[in-house]
């Protein structure tokens, strides 16, 4: 619980810098600049951000949380495995889970952190029927990069067992769903399929 | 592309506990791989939930495991469970099956729930259920009872024959126009029986001797009889038929043949036939075991009888 309340800090303040920036450009969200006094800030400060246009910054914000959460379960592994579903539900958090579980229990160490690089939102769907059956929960579909170059990983030996073929971004195709929308904090993930590719382009 | 979700297994484990060695199929697809390269689920083109796409571990030339990205060969079974390059599972019959409520049918009315299982070191990973509308892996019951058949050892016969006297010389042989009885012994002619089993499944194959064949050596044709024949005894007289029909008259003399003599074969052929605990049954192909005696062919004014 307190992994989720530091992730909902963290959206809260990111959707909080994303509101600032003049539009969204659909990447990963970057260091602004200092506070626009434009009239083109009053203006959007005067036009509340449409449900699509909110879900899509709040996902947007969520997303290096949720990077970082995974690559903590491989770097540091005193980093309690549950942490996974402050970020991931049942399909995609139980193959996380247990992929990072068998990784600790082969004794395989993994330095380095992803670096994401780009997002682009690719759908959004609102749509919130959580007594139907099943149940229809609001849906960010998002296409994320992720740069792999400094993810280092060894076996008990100290032998990489990085794939020498191993190609520098990870292209995932992520569901975020929202299990408690409106709340900014109820994203998560639920699937992430993913292909290496060459460049952020493939 | 239905997938085939790998939960992730150890190198290690596999290594230690099954011996598994690298491989050289053809990796699937990766679905998912982690930021480090290995890959977690890996997809597969065969449609296994279908039933179509699995091979049977009787007949897969290997057994291979993608597994953090890597192709193993590992045994094809492991606790006595056949393994399924389609589920890249050691599968088993879910026994009791699963009610028909449960989601794990997904809406199928036929085909069964199946265990899989993999060596791992939890529960989660350890061991889950598909359904399969036909068995996906499965000992298939011919190449088990191939198998049962590689334990046995089949007899040659054991060549036996009247007349059977020797030559001055020392060389055995029979008479021109004798009936020249051939036989072998009871005990190289009898049904044999084996089992294999493998994955549940248990195959008997039943070897039974069908024919006595006697190629004579002469150049005649081989000539056979149902039974191995009878042994001569002393009261069915010199001329007499063998009473099993287990005999051959020879027209000529060997002395014209190359080293005065004739190489006769004997043949015991045989039927196989397995029956499976599935139910199912079939037949290998018959073979036949062989024996060579050596003789002259003797005119009978010329021998002294032995």
């Amino acid at each position: 619980m307190t992994a989720r309340r530091q992730r909902s800090a963290t959206v809260v303040v990111a959707v909080a810098l994303v509101l600032l920036v003049a539009g969204c450009t659909g990447s990963a969200p970057t260091t602004p600049g200092p506070p626009s006094t434009s009239s083109s800030a009053s203006t959007s400060a005067t036009t509340p951000p449409s449900p699509e246009d909110l879900a899509k910054s709040q996902v947007l914000a969520f997303l290096p949380t949720y990077f970082k959460t995974i690559d903590d379960l491989y770097v540091d592994p005193s980093t309690a495995l549950n942490i996974i579903y402050s970020v991931s539900s049942a399909p995609e958090a139980t193959i996380e889970l247990n992929a990072a579980r068998e990784f600790r229990l082969s004794g395989y160490r993994q330095t380095g952190y992803t670096k994401l690089v780009k997002s682009d939102i690719t759908g959004v769907d609102l749509t919130n029927k959580p007594n139907a059956k099943p149940a229809i929960r609001p849906t960010v579909r998002v296409t994320t990069c992720v740069d792999v170059t400094n993810v280092r990983a060894t076996d008990k030996r100290g032998t990489s067992i990085v794939p020498k073929d191993r190609k520098q971004y990870l292209i995932s195709q992520l569901q975020v769903v929202n299990f408690s929308y409106p709340s900014a904090s109820g994203w998560s993930v639920t699937h992430a399929p993913n292909k290496s590719a060459s460049s952020c382009g493939a | 592309m239905r997938r085939l979700i790998l939960i992730v297994t150890t190198v290690a484990l596999l290594s230690s506990t099954l011996g598994v060695s690298p491989a050289l199929a053809t990796p699937p697809t990766c679905e998912k791989r982690l930021s480090n390269g290995l890959c977690v689920i890996w997809a597969s083109g065969g449609g296994h939930h279908g039933g179509g796409g699995g091979t049977h571990g009787g007949t897969q030339a290997d057994c291979v495991i993608h597994t953090l990205g890597i192709d193993m060969r590992i045994p094809c079974t492991w606790r006595g469970l056949p393994f399924s390059n389609s589920l890249q599972c050691y599968v088993s019959v879910a026994n009791p099956q699963p009610p028909a409520s449960s989601p794990v049918w997904n809406g199928h009315v036929g085909g069964a729930i199946y265990n899989c299982r993999l060596p791992g070191s939890f529960a989660g990973v350890k061991s889950w259920q598909v359904w399969s509308a036909t068995p996906p892996v499965g000992p298939d019951p011919g190449t088990l009872a191939a198998h049962a058949m590689r334990t046995l050892s089949i007899p040659a016969p054991v060549p036996g024959r009247y007349p059977a006297g020797r030559l001055q010389d020392g060389t055995p042989f029979t008479v021109v126009g004798a009936y020249t009885w051939y036989w072998t012994t009871r005990s190289s002619f009898r049904v044999l029986t084996a089992t294999a089993s493998a994955g549940g499944v248990s195959v008997q194959v039943r070897v039974t001797p069908t024919a006595l064949t006697f190629a004579p050596g002469d150049g005649s044709s081989a000539v056979s009889c149902g039974g191995p024949g009878s042994a001569w005894v002393a009261s069915e007289g010199v001329w007499a038929p063998s009473p099993a029909g287990c005999d051959f008259r020879y027209e000529h003399s060997s002395i014209h043949l190359q080293g005065h003599v004739v190489t006769a074969t004997y043949g015991i052929r045989w039927a196989i036939n397995w029956t499976a605990s599935t139910g199912q049954s079939g037949v290998l192909p018959d073979l036949t075991t062989t024996a060579r005696s050596t003789f002259a062919v003797a005119e009978a004014e010329s021998v002294v009888i032995g």
